[in-house]
């Protein structure tokens, strides 16, 4: 493995993984603000720091996997880039648009708020996971895809050339 | 024997750019999912926009209170101090100069997100500035955001700390103004269906029995009626009915739900919801309803001893409703 390589593909897994820690933790700072403004009644410090530990452990799950993938030698650059634009892309749009909005929306409700907390950590949990994985998925295919796309094609121009 | 590994290609193909726009499409279906459910939920049924407090000079109470005549307004659920609360405290300050009132009925949810103490600015004094600079009194019938979390002592003290902010008298009162005696009535969980209900029921009665006003109005903040999506407070109706229709009441207030109605005559007394004063929510119709709006809106009404004429006003000055009681002689 060239040295290029591997610090490519460590710049990737870096970049993912803190993109996947930033647009993580949008949503637990809103959950806080409105935590501190007492609308969410008793979520706990502590529930938030479990909240905060799921989304460094996926982050962290993140960077380790576009790594190993950048590192891969039936993987080449363009693919590891692409996978992990769309294992990002994917799990952020779950992560930024599901877990607010499903938190908007259950602040508008009338549910009595002392069980609130526990409601809406078990809400975000299941959302968060689930974006997490279609994410993890979706770059898995790509990746595979691509690195099939592009074993494919030489032997192809070996075949047709003899 | 294996063959030859495969060789690696690391040029862009255009298999490359069909996931890159899967990606952007991806994209563009999470932004498109912001823009339909979060932002009008953000916007409209939240009102989590900052707005910019009503800059209005009143003149200060140009209003007059004899034992004949008394305008007052209502509003409810009015605490987000966001962009649709002060554009409804804005056409109040608006309809004010037209037609001065000098008290203000709140039925409740006056902070949302936290402790008055720590909101007083942004939900009650901007909003409410020039309306509080020209000397209007405000009264309170306790919300369910009142008590923010449940029942507790922490809950009370929030109680206590938001009739304080306001300077209203206590968790249910009546007052007297002109031909209207008003009950304040505290539809909190503790103090209708809850341990302290007994109480709260016991004054009610007694206050009812007492006025000889000749208009009685109710105000509380769960709707006994309402077609909106949480929907008639049945608990608090089969508790307060009784009373309504026994000792005469007029009118009952109320808000709770984000969106403005008003009931047909149900024995005698006419039920209004008016708690669309900064956020907003569906609503239906029911058997029930004579007028139903989902409009962000407050009330403005001007009472004599032999009418009741009342208003639903929305924030661009259009009159939503307009009915007038009459007192049978």
């Amino acid at each position: 493995m060239t040295g290029s390589r591997s610090g490519g593909a460590v710049a990737a897994g870096v970049l993912g993984g803190a993109v996947s820690l930033i647009v993580g933790l949008v949503p637990i700072v809103l959950v806080d603000v409105a935590r501190r403004g007492g609308s969410l009644g008793t979520l706990s410090t502590v529930g938030l720091a479990v909240m905060v530990a799921i989304v460094v452990a996926v982050a962290v799950l993140a960077g380790a996997v576009i790594y190993r993938a950048g590192t891969a030698e039936e993987t080449g650059p363009a693919d590891v880039w692409i996978a992990s634009f769309l294992t990002i892309v994917v799990w952020s749009v779950g992560v930024l648009t599901l877990v607010p909005g499903l938190v908007f929306l259950r602040l508008t409700e009338d549910v009595s708020l002392n069980d609130y907390g526990p409601r809406l950590f078990l809400e975000w949990a299941l959302v968060y996971l689930v974006a997490s994985a279609a994410a993890f998925f979706s770059g898995r295919w790509s990746l595979r895809s691509l690195t099939r796309a592009g074993a494919r094609r030489p032997e192809a121009k070996a075949v047709t050339s003899s | 024997m294996t063959g030859p590994p495969a060789r690696r290609r690391s040029g862009v193909t255009g298999r490359h750019w069909i996931h890159l726009a899967l990606g952007v499409a991806v994209l563009a279906i999470g932004a498109l999912v912001v823009v339909v459910a979060i932002y009008p939920t953000a916007r409209w049924t939240m009102d989590l926009f900052p707005g910019d407090p009503p800059d209005i000079a009143l003149q200060p109470e140009a209003w007059s209170v004899t034992e004949d005549a008394v305008t007052f307004a209502v509003i409810g659920d009015n605490g987000t101090g966001g962009r649709n609360a002060m554009d409804v405290a804005r056409q109040m300050a608006r309809t004010y100069q037209e037609t001065p009132y000098g008290m203000v009925v709140l039925l409740g949810d006056i902070s949302y997100n936290g402790s008055i103490a720590d909101r007083y600015q942004e939900v009650f004094f901007d909003p409410f500035g020039p309306l509080l600079d020209a000397g209007v009194t405000f009264e309170l019938a306790v919300g369910n955001h009142e008590l923010e979390f449940v029942p507790s002592s922490e809950a009370n003290q929030e109680i206590v700390r938001r009739i304080e902010a306001i300077g209203a008298e206590g968790s249910f009162y009546s007052v007297v103004r002109g031909p209207v005696e008003f009950f304040f009535i505290d539809s909190s969980t503790p103090q209708v269906t809850g341990a302290a209900g007994p109480e709260q029921i016991t004054w009610l009665r007694g206050a009812l029995a007492a006025s000889t006003a000749p208009w009685k109005v109710a105000a509380l903040h769960h709707a006994p009626y309402s077609s909106g999506s949480r929907g008639s407070s049945l608990a608090v109706r089969e508790a307060l009915e009784p009373l309504f229709v026994e000792y005469g009441v007029d009118l009952v207030l109320a808000g709770h739900e984000h969106h403005y109605e008003r009931t047909v005559e149900i024995d005698g007394v006419t039920y209004v919801v008016s708690g669309s004063g900064s956020k907003l929510r569906s609503t239906g119709t029911s058997d029930f309803t004579a007028v139903v709006e989902k409009q962000l809106q407050f009330m403005v009404a001007e009472a004599t001893p032999d009418t009741m004429r009342l208003r639903a006003i929305g924030v661009d000055g259009v009159v939503i409703d307009e009915f007038t009681l009459e007192r049978e002689r």
